[in-house]
């Protein structure tokens, strides 16, 4: 079953897997990045919780039982959209992130999610998994309490 | 190029499909996996160790002196601030260093503030333990396993 699941969202993000563009040329703004945790904006945050929603519900998986971890990762993904552009998986190292970014492997969904529902960061969990939850939503309030303490 | 790999490295641990978070290059065994029923105290427990730190950081600067050049084996959790999964795993490291005291060194690299290491050891997937010994690489967990994982992993290099 190798089908992808397609998400849709608001922002638009280009999935050039296939051909596996050369990476970007354009200088790394990942050296300004990584200085300090700065925290997403809420317009960023919305909209990856929403997708995150959305796309959970189109891929029959489930939010963590913890949904501090649900929270964190969201929060990432919208730290990335902010910063480059693009939801760069945040549980990865990456050398480049622009040039990650341009290639589109590791954006939410990344392409293992995407073909074989693995989902690293923990977001997105099939039902058998022993840490996946019921659940297929998170409010803002949610993520503002689990994350309260970072 | 990161991706290309992961493409290449993923069928090979196909025997866990329900964790794929739980894979590490040394195919460490499932049987010690969390209880279900035990999860919710077992977050309770997280949440409550996430305001403890135990484990001091090291960076490019000290990397040679505290890991390299340490005389006990050296366990270093390479973590990142927004990755869901190391919220799960950092206060299994704290206990883990309280538990090996004296015998093992426990370290923790953010791979935003030392990028370069995380680079040199190939990091890719995050949260990723390494264990150190005698300045060399011996071994490699990958995502928020069980402390028993870790366990056994430490216990080799005592």
């Amino acid at each position: 079953m190798t089908a992808a699941l397609q998400a849709s969202t608001s922002y638009g993000v280009g999935f050039a897997v296939s051909s596996f563009p050369p990476p970007s040329t354009r200088p790394s703004r990942q050296r300004t990045l990584v200085l300090a945790q700065v925290e997403p904006t809420d317009k960023s945050v919305e909209v990856m919780r929403k997708f995150s929603e959305q796309y959970a519900r189109r891929s029959g998986t489930y939010f963590c039982m913890d949904k501090g971890v649900t929270s964190v990762v969201i929060k990432g993904l919208a730290e990335h959209r902010d910063t480059l552009g693009a939801p760069l998986c945040p549980c990865r190292h990456y050398d480049d992130k622009a040039a990650e970014v341009q290639q589109g492997f590791w954006n939410c969904p990344c392409v293992p999610m995407r073909e074989r529902k693995e989902c690293h960061c923990m977001l997105f969990l099939t039902p058998e998994n022993d840490f996946a939850g019921k659940e297929q939503t998170v409010s803002l309030e949610e993520i503002r309490e689990t994350t309260a303490n970072m | 190029m990161a991706g290309v790999l992961e493409t290449i490295t993923v069928p090979r641990a196909a025997a866990l499909p329900s964790l794929p978070w739980l894979r590490s290059p040394a195919q460490h065994s499932p049987a010690a996996l969390f209880v279900k029923s035990e999860m919710n105290s077992f977050f309770s427990f997280v949440r409550l160790s996430l305001k403890l730190e135990n484990v001091p950081a090291v960076k490019d600067d000290t990397w040679q002196s505290l890991v390299l050049d340490c005389d006990s084996p050296v366990l270093v959790e390479f973590w990142a601030p927004w990755c869901g999964p190391c919220r799960i795993i950092h206060p299994v490291i704290d206990e883990l260093a309280k538990e090996y005291a004296g015998k093992l060194k426990c370290y923790k690299v953010n791979t935003d503030d030392s990028p370069g290491i995380a680079t040199r050891y190939g990091i890719r997937s995050i949260p990723t333990v390494m264990v150190f010994k005698n300045g060399e690489k011996k071994d490699t967990v990958i995502g928020a396993v069980p402390k028993q994982v870790l366990n056994t992993c430490i216990e080799k290099f005592l």
